[in-house]
């Protein structure tokens, strides 16, 4: 195995961190906007509470990484990308602050405004929606060499199907994630009447959510069919990852085990996140660029690599500590005062 | 006319999924009113 699969290797497992722990922010986020809306904030207020906080924000550290590792491991992606995603990724910055800020002043603020918390419940959802235009960007075809430098074709972007069904994808898999894992929190609580909100959300949302995934390898047959071939070379991954998500729901559905539904759930995304970096290899930007197109020098890229798996180090016991402290403390969970998580 | 199916009726199927979810949930949250 060479440096350049580690360092990729590296990296997605980054990306899915962050996909996982900011789906259930962003989504968290959205349902407490949405149950200001459907006057359902009786139920799930607290619990959403508990779980929201400023502190989350350590989740960007993820993304962080992930466009630094980008950057250090492969310079010639940052050449290519970072031109044509300036406007997205922009766009994505700006809904980052929104949110950020209003977070803050939904938390810390002396009046509770109905429009901070959907301001920030609206940016969660339009986050990963602006986000994974990165990844349909790099299936090609939406990208031109003009005088030597890539030019991001805007108009072919919006109108593409690949795009929008991406997106849906990032906006309907927010939702269910974040609703199977408050479920499993709502159970950890004992709060029963958020816990039976929360699990008919999450079996709401998972037919789209497969409907969405299986839109996307569609689409991709139309687009991008050596990826779809590669895709079809793996299959056994993907089915894998259905496997899983049929775990997830069967438990959903029966009201059992929630939290081995939660883990399934993980065990699904990951299946189907590996199985997509693994066909989308060795190019970062069809037909443009491969891992192995300007990948850093060797020195480079073990102290990157060390230097990585140290921060790994560092940051896993950060989360850890904060879960174990606030997130799955039972008593803070069930707001008891002063026996401990305060 | 079979392309644009192939690619768009898809969507469809997939649209009405996410006006189904939207309104399952607004139905259990009226009861909940």
């Amino acid at each position: 195995m060479d440096l350049a699969i580690v360092g990729i290797s590296v990296l997605w497992l980054f990306l899915f961190g962050y996909i996982i722990i900011a789906s259930i922010d962003f989504g968290a986020g959205f349902f407490s906007a949405y149950s200001e809306l459907a006057n359902t904030k009786h139920i799930l207020h607290h619990i959403i509470q508990r779980y929201l906080s400023p502190v989350w924000e350590v989740t960007n550290v993820f993304l962080v990484f992930f466009f630094v590792g980008m950057v250090g491991f492969f310079p010639s992606a940052a050449f290519y990308y970072g031109t044509i995603l300036l406007v997205p990724v922009s766009i994505s910055n700006v809904l980052l602050a929104i949110r950020g800020s209003y977070y803050a002043f939904q938390t810390y603020g002396v009046k509770d405004s109905k429009i901070y918390t959907f301001l920030y419940g609206v940016a969660g959802l339009l986050i990963p929606a602006s986000l994974s235009i990165v990844l349909t960007i790099s299936e090609g075809g939406f990208v031109e060499m003009v005088d030597g430098n890539p030019v991001l074709l805007y108009e072919k972007l919006f109108f593409s199907p690949l795009t929008w069904s991406i997106v849906i994808l990032s906006v309907v898999s927010v939702l269910y994630i974040s609703a199977t894992f408050l479920t499993a929190y709502a159970d950890i609580a004992k709060d029963f009447d958020a816990r039976r909100l929360l699990r008919k959300y999450a079996l709401a949302w998972s037919g789209p959510t497969i409907l969405s995934a299986t839109l996307i390898i569609w689409q991709l047959r139309q687009h991008n069919f050596s990826h779809f071939e590669k895709i079809m070379d793996i299959w056994w991954i993907f089915a894998l990852s259905g496997v899983f998500f049929v775990i997830t729901v069967a438990l959903l559905w029966m009201k059992k085990y929630y939290s081995l539904a939660f883990w399934s759930l993980i065990i699904q995304f990951s299946l189907a996140f590996f199985g997509y970096g693994i066909s989308h290899y060795p190019y970062l930007l069809y037909p443009y660029l491969t891992i192995y197109d300007g990948f850093t020098n060797d020195a480079m890229a073990t102290a990157l690599i060390i230097a990585f798996i140290a921060g790994f180090a560092l940051l896993i016991p950060s989360i850890w500590l904060l879960a174990r402290l606030f997130l799955f403390n039972k008593s803070y969970v069930r707001g008891e005062k002063g026996k401990g998580g305060y | 006319m079979d392309h644009f199916l192939i690619t768009y009726a898809p969507f469809i199927v997939v649209i009405l999924s996410i006006i189904a979810a939207f309104w399952s949930g607004l139905k259990d949250d009226r009861v909940n009113r």
